[in-house]
């Protein structure tokens, strides 16, 4: 039986309606949100219910399965639910549509919401400068309908306005297009109040987990829901805000915070239960303070995983250090690389590359096919390698490899490019001769992650960054904040290669 | 909500070929013969529900027939919005139809199993089947082996009335009375006496103390005690145990308990501590008070877990054969309260499946679904409501069919072959020349026994046969009608019956003319007979005794009549073998029994296995 900290009882039995949890990392953040959670279920009430939020299905599912233990399987049963918030908005949009506030194409009032449009007519890779990407909005007379943006990142995306029409006209809709539909249609008074109404009818206590992965659509829900009179429970950690370039908008739950009526109460959980040893619980609390801190410097064959906030400088930290992605995928060429490292991170962590899927569609390989076909086919080519075939040699062989299955063979790259590649061939090759390797992830792939002892690739920047002292919210800092809180015991620099200290050229890793 | 539709198919009657049962609301009544049907429903009910109370006997597997072999069970909104209960208005409000699943019926280890519903557990998780079988044991479930009911008692009116302190205060009770006990000395000494004969046995292996009052006072305890508590006669003083208590209001009582235990959905489980929401004036200590209103929150989900209801739910429950130990008087109340539960409730439905006519004769005719073995072998269930008539006929054949069940209470109008009669006299004597007609046939005479004779009390018109006999909707498999034409002559003239005799289908439906009227028709044969009845009567006897004169002699008396009919029934019953039975209703009684066309050659199976 878990033994709550007096703090985190606090929180989990704060009798305030309107409730900020702030949770340092190792605090036990998933504790207090399963214990919060089972607290307001089983206050007395009526017969709605309480719901959990969160902002992916695996942590949704994590939410779950920590209530479902805490408080036995009948914590989650109707009226009180557990959901992404995803799934709110697409049970807010059908409610609309029942009330006839919205109107949709044909008149249709259920839709087949999917991920993206992968796998439709007209889904494909969108570039600036000159492609447009249609997304669904609402009109002025409440009718969805499509309308083109000019793309200003390598995305993916439906392109051609009949595709997108056709698509809309089936009920065919994706999550970004329904939450762009709803977004406008909060901005609009009436359907506003009749999304708080319904809120207000089904449930009477909302707690959401990770709050500063929200994006502003999931914070005007919230404080619709606060302004209606629901017990309104936030739980998240603003030093480890990492999702703004992907929509969140975490300087806006300040505001959230600041802009109800009745005012949130704050419940700090500060004490943490990883950080141990003589490094670790002081370097924490120095950086959540402010202070400036300097870290050790050390080998990567000192530590469990290497992490950094790209791809690249993670391939110049040390031989045994194994990251799960060479680079964003740019073209055919990189997608088969990523392929080709699949096969090793499987092999010799047990765990996929990023960017595998993403990788597969890229190149137009029938997933399940290549399923069956990947090992076959790319494995001869790793052994090539670590029998010491040549990097140029072994790229050629997986180009041919690509088309033996069916698709393109992946194109020669102008020169310098193509010598990155094949330099990226080389380190892969460098890892195969090693007896034991460690992960090399980005610090997205490291949140909420943590391992005895880790060593951090740091640019320039963020190495002066550290001189000064960090502040919560602010990107970067947030960037070195959940790097350097990843480890329990030890936290080292390694060195990377100076050469790769391009900050200005720095672009966020996709995440899956 | 209500449960709509079941469809049974590869299973005891529905062996051959699906049964549906349709079910028009909260209430229904289920009538049916034996061997019609009705436990095919009851057990498909049973089986369809995954999550019921209590578990159902097994079944052997022979009652599966050749496959497909399956159960689906449809639900319904209520048509008025106010009518609908707190689980039907929350599914409502997320969008969703009303619950519907299917299970296959699998054969395990030579029982029946019923196997995962195809469809996904939201549809069926929050409905509960309550299930009084017909074979329970009201004395025994009350109060050897399952307080389980009870204990549901408790926790309901724990949701109903927060402010008694619930569980809680009445465990610390409990507690406190143990404690008062087990200090007494008497018992002190015997736990001493106890825990050194322990030593000695044990021997220093591992030292064990045997204390008297270690039990947990959990709920389980208060059940016990509170079913020794529980009292049947009107006197607390004289208290008496359940055991010594008439059977019939032990098994009233088993159906009120287990009512009574349903909580109202929507209530939310009460948090057991004193608990308010209201901030402490100065908190002394704020995170122990945390602590505590955690503890709390346990205890509740602990409550919630045990508790056969969860917060959201529709109770269906299915009770078989309630008048079993019942004076009829009782029964009558037993439909007026389980009507009136119902509509008070809206989370409950109650299904009361029945062999008694007093407990059909006290419902609606739109509750009352009829189970009956067609003329093919094959059961059907027919609601009556759903009978194809057109509007105003339909409303008022229901209206007589109400005061007719009203006035009489009698539910004959349902059983399996009908003859309708005009008065009680005709049924009298129809019964006594019945018993002629079958002789010594022991199966015609078990069928004249069980006939049912229906007296109107008026002149035969189109109810009920028109309520009946519907072809394609029968409520019955034959019913005959002995009218009488009324028309005199010489010859007599035939009947001429309206035009809606036309639709009759004369395999079920048929119309028998006395003529003119019934006791003339009976004098042919029996002269020496109608006198004795007569002189026994003091009536003034015509001389010769035929048809024309008595029926002259009754047209002139007509108050007579009633008087000698009985008498002459009562000569008859006398004297069997000096009774001659006139053809027309030897014809009807032929007609009625024998077997419908579709069926074997031989006499028609008796309809009582």
């Amino acid at each position: 039986m878990v033994r709550l900290t007096p703090e985190q009882a606090l929180a989990a039995a704060a009798q305030d309606r309107l409730v900020n949890i702030v949770s340092a990392p190792g605090s036990g953040k998933t504790t207090v949100a399963a214990e919060r959670f089972g607290y307001q279920r089983h206050l007395a009430g009526d017969d709605r219910g309480v719901l959990g939020l969160s902002f992916n299905r695996a942590a949704v599912a994590e939410l779950r399965a920590r209530i479902s233990a805490r408080w036995g399987g009948g914590a989650i049963a109707p009226p009180h639910r557990a959901m992404t918030f995803d799934h709110l908005h697409v049970e807010l949009l059908h409610r609309l549509l029942d009330a006839g506030l919205i109107n949709w194409p044909n008149g249709l009032r259920e839709l087949d919401v999917r991920d993206d449009y992968r796998g439709t007519a007209g889904f494909r890779f969108l570039a600036p400068p000159s492609n447009f990407l249609r997304v669904a909005v609402l009109d002025g007379q409440r009718n969805v309908v499509s309308r083109g943006r000019r793309v200003e990142q390598p995305t993916t995306g439906i392109g051609n306005v009949a595709a997108h029409d056709a698509l809309l006209s089936a009920g065919i809709v994706s999550h970004g297009d329904l939450r762009n539909i709803l977004l406008s249609a909060m901005q609009v008074d009436e359907l506003s109040e009749f999304a708080a109404t319904w809120l207000a009818e089904n449930y009477r206590a909302l707690v959401v987990d990770e709050v500063y992965d929200a994006a502003f659509l999931d914070l005007k829900v919230a404080h619709l829901a606060a302004e209606a009179g629901l017990d309104v429970t936030l739980i998240g950690d603003p030093w480890q805000a990492l999702y703004k370039w992907r929509g969140a908008t975490p300087d806006k739950v300040q505001r959230l915070l600041g802009a109800t009526t009745d005012r949130f109460v704050e419940y700090q959980q500060p004490q943490s239960f990883r950080f141990v040893g003589g490094q670790m619980p002081e370097l924490a609390r120095a950086l959540r303070n402010g202070e400036p801190v300097s870290l050790p410097s050390g080998t990567s064959e000192q530590v469990n995983v290497a992490l950094a906030r790209t791809w690249r400088p993670l391939w110049s930290a040390g031989d045994n250090i194994l990251p799960l992605s060479f680079r964003t995928i740019e073209n055919a060429t990189d997608a088969a690389l990523n392929l080709l490292l699949d096969v090793v991170t499987r092999g010799r962590l047990g765990v996929n590359s990023f960017g595998r899927e993403p990788a597969i569609a890229r190149l137009g390989l029938d997933r399940e096919r290549f399923q069956a076909e990947q090992d076959r086919v790319l494995q001869p080519i790793v052994a090539g390698l670590r029998a010491g075939r040549a990097p140029a040699d072994a790229l050629d062989g997986l180009r041919n490899a690509i088309r033996d299955l069916g698709v393109s063979r992946p194109r020669r790259l102008g020169t310098a490019a193509e010598t990155e590649r094949i330099a990226q061939v080389e380190r892969l090759a460098a890892r195969l001769s090693k007896d034991s390797v460690v992960p090399g992830l980005t610090v997205y792939q490291a949140k909420g992650r943590e391992w005895e002892r880790v060593g951090v690739v740091l640019t320039r920047a963020q190495r002066a960054l550290l001189t000064t002292g960090l502040h919560e919210l602010e990107d970067e800092h947030c960037v070195v904040y959940v790097a350097l809180t990843r480890a329990k015991r030890l936290c080292i620099r390694l060195d990377g290669d100076p050469a790769l200290d391009q900050d200005a050229l720095d672009v966020p890793a996709d995440d899956d | 909500m209500y449960l709509k539709r079941i469809r049974i198919e590869g299973y005891r009657a529905s062996a051959n070929s699906p049964m549906t049962c349709e079910l028009g609301g909260r209430f229904s009544l289920i009538v049916g013969a034996n061997g019609a049907g009705k436990t095919t429903i009851n057990e498909g009910i049973a089986l369809a529900h995954p999550r019921r109370f209590p578990s159902l006997a097994p079944i052997d597997a022979n009652a599966l027939g050749s496959p497909p072999r399956s159960v689906q069970v449809e639900y319904a909104y209520e048509t008025e919005e106010s009518d609908e209960g707190a689980f039907g208005r929350f599914r409502k409000r997320q969008g969703l139809g009303a619950p519907k699943w299917s299970r296959p019926l699998e054969r395990s280890l030579g029982r029946v199993r019923a196997g995962t519903p195809l469809e996904s557990a939201s549809e069926y998780e929050d409905i509960r089947l309550v299930h009084l079988p017909a074979l329970r044991n009201p004395v025994d479930d009350l109060s050897r082996r399952d307080a389980r009911i009870l204990l549901e008692l408790l926790r309901a009116d724990e949701r109903r009335h927060p402010e008694t302190g619930g569980l809680h205060a009445l465990r610390g009770q409990a507690a406190a009375m143990l404690t008062a006990i087990t200090s007494h000395q008497l018992v002190r000494n015997v736990e001493d006496r106890i825990a050194q004969n322990f030593r000695t046995i044990s021997g220093g292996v591992q030292e064990h103390h045997a204390f008297v009052g270690t039990q947990q006072v959990d709920d389980a305890y208060l059940a016990r005690v509170f079913e020794l508590l529980l009292a049947m006669m009107p006197e607390r003083g004289a208290a008496k145990r359940l055991e010594a208590s008439s059977l019939g209001y032990v098994n009233l009582l088993h159906i009120a308990v287990t009512l009574a235990g349903i909580p109202d959905a929507g209530t939310a489980p009460i948090q057991d501590a004193d608990v308010s929401r209201v901030a402490d004036d100065a908190p002394q200590d704020p995170v122990g008070d945390a602590r505590e209103r955690l503890a709390a929150a346990d205890e509740s989900a602990d409550a919630d877990a045990d508790s056969f209801y969860p917060q959201l739910f529709h109770a269906t429950v299915l009770i078989e054969e309630p008048e079993a130990h019942l004076h009829p008087q009782l029964q009558f109340g037993l439909i007026r309260y389980l009507r009136k539960l119902v509509k008070e409730r809206p989370d409950i439905q109650v299904i009361v499946t029945t062999h008694s006519p007093e407990l059909a004769a006290a419902c609606e005719p739109e509750e009352l679904v009829v189970v009956r073995r067609r003329a093919d072998g094959v059961s059907v269930a027919r609601r009556v409501a759903d009978v194809p008539l057109p509007g105003a006929l339909k409303t008022r054949l229901f209206q007589q069919t109400r005061l007719h069940l009203d006035a009489t209470r009698s539910s004959a109008l349902f059983g399996d072959r009908v003859l309708v009669v005009e008065g009680v006299t005709e049924a009298t004597l129809l019964r006594v020349l019945g018993h002629v007609w079958a002789g010594d046939d022991e199966l015609r005479t078990g069928f004249i026994d069980s006939l049912a004779i229906l007296p109107l009390g008026h002149k035969v018109g189109e109810w009920p046969i028109r309520l009946l006999a519907i072809p394609g909707h029968e409520l019955v498999t034959r019913v005959a009608a002995l009218a009488d034409t009324d028309r005199r002559g010489d010859p007599l003239p035939e009947p001429s019956p309206p035009t809606w005799h036309g639709e009759l289908d004369s395999t079920t439906a048929r119309f028998f003319w006395s003529r003119p009227t019934l006791e003339p028709s009976l004098v042919a044969g029996n002269e020496a007979l109608v006198g004795e009845a007569l002189d026994e009567a003091r009536a003034t006897k015509p001389d010769p005794i035929t048809a024309e004169t008595i029926d002259a002699a009754f047209s002139a008396q007509p108050g007579m009549k009633g008087e000698f009919a009985l008498t002459l029934a009562r000569v008859m019953d006398a004297s069997h073998a000096r009774v001659t039975v006139p053809a027309h209703i030897t014809e009807m009684f032929d007609w009625l029994y024998a077997a419908p066309a579709s069926s074997s050659d031989e006499d028609a199976e008796p309809d009582e296995w």
